[in-house]
């Protein structure tokens, strides 16, 4: 395990600037630099760090991977993917600036490459003054991760004379065992404050908004339980189908790929309890409870789906089984919707519904927080049939958001009472320009703030919540559900067992 | 952007921008976060500002209350503008233009404010010592100014009557102050910082000073200003310890600028000078004084 580098006394001239971006000198290796997430969101996202100056003054970038390149080839290769993905345009002088930052060094991944990483390493170090402070970013296939992280410890690139920190992407395993497996190798080179695993949900500015939604309001947080609140609903629709990515969709499915993570995590940060202070442990402790306080999913609470042939916004789509490379008799589901059930003093008895599905009627996700109805209504049966119970939807994407349905008197001689929206844009309000949630993570890795990345309990707990229900559907067939639909007929029946109905995104 | 209606009613004018964002065909609501009082001494100056508060209104909606002193009759008039962004989601800002004698204008400016939200006061060109900067100041949380037109006097001048006090001058400096810091990153570096007698300047005057206040206050100790030469812009920063020279500097004014290390290869820096719209968008989303500013004030 990697000792802790003794930290050098503070600059004095640092007190007050930089808020907000990161200032120790770091260099930032990337594993698998020639790959697509790095194309498409590492080095676009560096970039655009530059572009706002929150990038340490003292920086540097070594991306490493096995194709033979020079560093010119590389600085070649990141402008193409900059220029294709970034979400500014690129700006001839900053890059010419930035470009001198990026750095090339071929090699496999064993000792034997690690060792010329780490030399090389020292020569950017004595040239940059990047002060051996590291933030390795494990950019590979998951298969790799192990492999990376042995060699790393072999050859002490995990005990550099700064800070190591290494960023880990999704998935942390494909159930509790392997993710505990896959611990227990990065454990053996990183203690766990040295670990950074990036769920990029976590990085969208309207998921970090339901924190600030929860607890810089005081007038929801007295009606966030089970005395007020009747049920929540959490849905994260696609409009897309499996694309190309037929192969690793065949491993995952929708459990894995959306609700072990993402789902789980928007779900805590709906459910939990208030943090002391908005800091990494606080807010992780919090999403471990709550997590703990869940119950695993099972069957009797659950139904899956798999896309058929259908028509989404106007155009036919084929179905799972005709998608290229989809065995015939597949039965991995693209749609999943479940009761969760959470064991504590707030929620107890209030459920939570979530689904989550491909080529679903659109792309949206949202916490729909449907309140109890008046204990008593003092109007006339037909001035309130058409009045519905309050509910607070926090939309996620798109068009982030909140809406507040409430009842108001409809102007008729009659009384008559109708439902209402009231809806606040996040956009209408702030049209600054939202960073990537790449940008947003990847400068807190380098800033050593783990608020916004997973940590091991709930990865492990996450796991412990949907590995039965993995094992239940490993047989049997999920129910077909038309393209452009919101699932199969099986998910509205599961709500309405419990008397209660999906809403319409 | 409506176009500017007249009146010489402040009683209209809520009227008149309630139709201006179509509230009155439309029930459209509005969203502003703040109010922004804008003392422009000259018609010149109004133009300026309409034009930076073009650029501040899409990341702050806002309420703009423009009030020039003249010696005529009150006239006021009023506009809306909105924008639209990427995702087709639109802001407006309101702006009320008030001209007005000077002793009119608190009382004209007052029952313009929106309730309940945070007022700021830009003050343009020197800080004036007659009652309306008082009276104005009074009404604002914070007050904007810049060095650059009032001096570092007019700034501990708007300190006096106005609390909080925030200045163009030094936001515009903040890539600088960031570049000078990121010399003294390193562990070696940073002790070097602790033999610095004097730092020399090529800037203009507030500027230089402003810098050399803050390098006193942030290392507690007296450090010497040298002026090197008295430019338009900040030239260069230059640092001497134990023979060494630490230094930034910035030719001509593109967006990028040099850092030398003893020992270390010259690196590039981020030296941008952003618009003045730019800096009071900045400074209008903090409410709460800059503790470092007026340190560097007080020492500078």
């Amino acid at each position: 395990m990697a000792t802790t580098a003794k930290r050098p006394a503070p600059n004095p001239l640092r007190a007050g600037l930089r808020v907000g971006g990161a200032s120790e000198p770091t260099v930032f290796v990337i594993y698998g630099a020639t790959g697509d997430l790095s194309q498409r969101k590492l080095l676009p996202a560096i970039y655009n760090l530059a572009v706002r100056g929150l990038l340490p003054n003292r920086f540097a970038v070594i991306g490493y991977a096995r194709s033979e390149m020079d560093n010119e080839a590389f600085r070649d290769f990141a402008r193409a993917a900059v220029e294709k993905f970034s979400r500014t345009p690129v700006d001839d002088h900053l890059w010419q600036a930035f470009s001198e930052t990026l750095h090339y060094q071929s090699g496999a991944f064993d000792e034997e490459g690690f060792r010329v990483l780490g030399d090389r390493l020292e020569a950017i170090d004595a040239a940059h003054g990047t002060g051996g402070n590291r933030v390795y970013y494990l950019s590979t296939p998951a298969s790799f991760f192990p492999v990376i992280v042995q060699a790393m410890g072999a050859t002490r690139l995990n005990r550099p004379p700064g800070f190591a920190r290494v960023v880990i992407e999704k998935p942390f395993g494909h159930d509790l065992e392997s993710a505990r497996e896959l611990a227990d190798v990065v454990h053996r080179s990183f203690r766990e404050n040295q670990i950074y695993r990036i769920d990029h949900y976590l990085g969208k500015e309207t998921v970090q908004n339901i924190f600030a939604f929860r607890f810089a309001n005081a007038i929801f947080e007295p009606v966030w339980n089970n005395t007020h609140v009747d049920h929540v609903q959490i849905t994260v629709g696609e409009s897309i189908g499996v694309e190309h990515r037929a192969a690793f969709y065949e491993e995952t499915g929708v459990v894995r790929d959306i609700v072990q993570n993402h789902l789980l995590q928007v779900f805590a940060l709906v459910a939990m309890e208030p943090p002391a202070a908005f800091d990494a442990d606080p807010i992780r402790d919090e999403k471990a409870k709550l997590l703990r306080a869940t119950k695993p999913m099972t069957i009797e609470n659950a139904v899956r789906g798999q896309y058929g042939e259908g028509y989404v916004a106007g155009e036919k789509v084929a179905g799972y089984l005709d998608e290229p490379n989809v065995p015939p008799d597949s039965n991995t589901p693209t749609f999943i919707a479940a009761k969760l059930e959470v064991g504590n003093w707030r929620w107890a008895g209030t459920p939570f519904y979530i689904r989550a599905g491909k080529r679903l009627a659109k792309r949206v996700t949202e916490v729909a927080v449907q309140f109890k109805r008046p204990p008593h209504l003092p109007f006339p049966t037909d001035a309130v049939e058409q009045l519905e119970a309050n509910a607070l939807v926090l939309r996620i994407q798109p068009d982030e958001g909140i809406s507040l349905r409430f009842g108001a008197k409809a102007p008729t001689p009659t009384l008559a009472l109708r439902t209402v929206n009231m809806d606040f844009l996040y956009g209408a309000s702030f049209l600054a320009e939202v960073p990537e949630a790449y940008e947003t993570l990847i400068l807190d890795a380098m800033r050593g703030d783990g608020t916004l990345f997973t940590r091991q309990d709930s990865v492990e707990r996450s796991w412990e919540i949907v590995d039965p229900l993995l094992g239940q559907w490993r047989k049997g067939t999920p129910q077909v559900y038309p393209s452009g639909s919101w699932g199969p007929d099986l998910s509205d029946e599961l709500l309405a067992r419990d008397g209660r109905r999906w809403r319409r995104p | 952007m409506s176009g500017d209606d007249e009146t010489s009613d402040l009683a209209a004018v809520e009227s008149m921008l309630r139709a201006a964002r179509g509230g009155d065909r439309t029930g459209s609501v509005r969203a502003i976060t703040l109010n922004l009082i804008v003392v422009a001494p000259d018609a010149d100056h109004v133009d300026t500002s309409i034009e930076a508060l073009e650029h501040v209104g899409p990341s702050h909606p806002l309420r703009a209350i423009v009030a020039t002193p003249v010696d005529a009759e009150l006239r006021a008039s009023v506009a809306s503008s909105c924008w639209v962004g990427a995702s087709e989601r639109q802001v407006c800002s309101e702006r009320v233009v008030v001209a007005a004698a000077a002793k009119a204008l608190p009382s004209a400016v007052t029952s313009l404010l929106v309730p309940d939200l945070p007022v700021f006061l830009w003050w343009q060109g020197p800080f004036g010592e007659d009652g309306l900067a008082g009276a104005l100041s009074r009404l604002a949380s914070r007050v904007i100014v810049d060095s650059s037109e009032c001096g570092l006097e007019g700034v501990a001048a708007a300190q006096l009557v106005g609390g909080s006090v925030a200045d163009l001058a030094w936001a515009g400096l903040l890539p600088w102050r960031d570049a000078v810091a990121g010399l003294f990153d390193g562990p070696k570096d940073a002790k070097a910082l602790e033999r610095i007698r004097a730092v020399d300047v090529r800037g203009p005057e507030n500027e230089a000073r402003l810098m050399a206040g803050w390098l006193r206050s942030a290392l507690d100790s007296e450090i010497e200003l040298r002026r090197e030469g008295r430019t338009h812009h900040l030239e260069r920063v230059t640092m001497q310890t134990g023979g060494k020279e630490y230094l930034v500097e910035r030719r001509g004014r593109g967006r990028l600028g040099t850092a030398i290390v003893p020992g270390l290869l010259d690196y590039p820096v981020l030296l941008a000078a952003p618009p003045r719209s730019s800096l009071l968008a900045d400074e209008l989303s903090r409410l709460s004084s800059d503790r470092l500013f007026e340190r560097a004030l007080q020492a500078a």
